[in-house]
């Protein structure tokens, strides 16, 4: 042991881990315990490297080599790095992984969504014009559902998928109504009319 | 009779506010968990038994030099232990199950907490990347200096130039510095 080592915090510490890792000789560990049982400052150091030293050797091993990028390692040491690089990049890709296959999702079940709006209304772009002409034309209730589900078109574009969700969800019942109400035209109406003025005459003239 | 009581409470009171930092101390001269264990329960009895001699003052470093001087008197005990173990096995020629180094160093591994572990590698992060390599490839990997200097392609002066300035930033850095507070 360099007794001139024991003067400098630098040296000390060097010697503290030596100690600790058993590379000082028989008689370099006597001197050093001897210099220890003068100065306790000595003896922290050996409980610091000592904890140092349990911590490192309890580390994954691929702790901390992701940045050795020294140019002559082996391959065993190139093995580590690639394994390193990979390891974060990994952790990175599995959290942002997730969060894609979210966002995928709720962009997938969203198009599906406005895909089924715009099938159920398949007029619905010339819809604002019939229901003027209707307005102009027929009963009030079929131009105003109309417009309706075309306002709710309007909005889906404009407001984004999420409001589609909500909003149009819940009008589309109405609107089905709607249009329920308009493939009823007048002339179907009067047939109906017809109908249910001679169908029970008729039958029951066959009957009595 | 009452200040004797206080300065026994002192010294108690020392023994497990410091009772992490004389574990590891023991740790690293005894090497072996099990001895070092011991070794604390008979620091922790002596200093009572001696507590009438301390100064408050120096109360750490006389906790260390008691954990110190029992810890070479169970030193020689277990060498003597050993020689004897040794020749028995010798006389039976029996096996090497006798304490290897690797089982010596065995119990430096179970001696850290995840809080610990988790600063150190926090600090080891900080250093310089040739630090860190030579300080995990020492420490970690079991190689001698000579084996990365060769694997760096680097002279053995650089790398224990390396070690040593890594040992030392880790020593100042304040991780480390607070690794000493978690049982307190």
């Amino acid at each position: 042991m360099n007794h001139s080592e024991l003067n400098t915090p630098e040296g000390r510490t060097w010697l503290a881990f030596q100690y600790v890792s058993g590379e000082l000789s028989v008689d370099g560990v006597e001197a050093f315990e001897l210099a220890m049982l003068a100065d306790a400052s000595l003896c922290e150091a050996v409980a610091e490297m000592t904890a140092v030293c349990s911590a490192v050797r309890q580390l994954p091993a691929n702790t901390g080599a992701v940045g050795n990028n020294t140019a002559a390692n082996t391959v065993a040491t190139a093995t580590q790095v690639s394994l390193a690089v990979v390891t974060p990049t990994e952790v990175k890709a599995r959290k942002s992984g997730t969060g894609m296959m979210l966002a995928s999702l709720v962009t997938v079940v969203c198009c599906g969504i406005l895909a089924v709006v715009v099938s159920s209304l398949p007029n619905s772009t010339d819809r604002p014009e019939l229901a003027v002409s209707s307005l102009e034309d027929s009963a009030v209730e079929i131009p105003a559902a109309d417009v309706v589900a075309a306002e709710l078109l309007v909005d889906v574009w404009a407001n984004g998928a999420v409001v589609v969700v909500v909003v149009v969800d819940h009008e589309f019942d109405e609107s089905e109504l709607a249009t329920d109400d308009l493939e009823v035209p007048e002339w179907l109406l009067a047939a109906v009319a017809i109908s249910a003025d001679e169908q029970p005459a008729t039958r029951e003239t066959e009957l009595f | 009779m009452a200040h004797d009581d206080e300065i026994r409470s002192l010294v108690e009171q020392a023994c497990v506010d410091f009772e992490r930092e004389l574990r590891a101390f023991l740790l690293g001269v005894l090497k072996d968990g099990h001895l070092a264990d011991d070794a604390y329960q008979k620091t922790v009895v002596k200093a009572i038994e001696a507590c009438s001699a301390v100064n408050q003052d120096t109360i750490k470093g006389w906790l260390f030099k008691i954990a110190l001087n029992e810890a070479r008197e169970m030193k020689r005990v277990s060498k003597r232990q050993s020689r004897l173990n040794q020749a028995v096995s010798e006389s039976a020629n029996s096996f090497s199950w006798l304490q290897s180094s690797e089982s010596v160093a065995q119990p430096l591994l179970a001696a850290t907490k995840i809080e610990e572990k988790a600063i150190i590698e926090a600090a080891l992060q900080r250093l310089d990347e040739n630090y860190r390599d030579v300080v995990l490839r020492r420490i970690q990997k079991g190689q001698t200096f000579a084996e990365i200097a060769a694997d760096l392609n680097r002279p053995l002066g650089t790398i224990l130039t390396w070690m040593r300035r890594a040992l030392l930033e880790l020593k100042e850095m304040d991780e480390l510095r607070r690794l000493s507070d978690f049982d307190k």
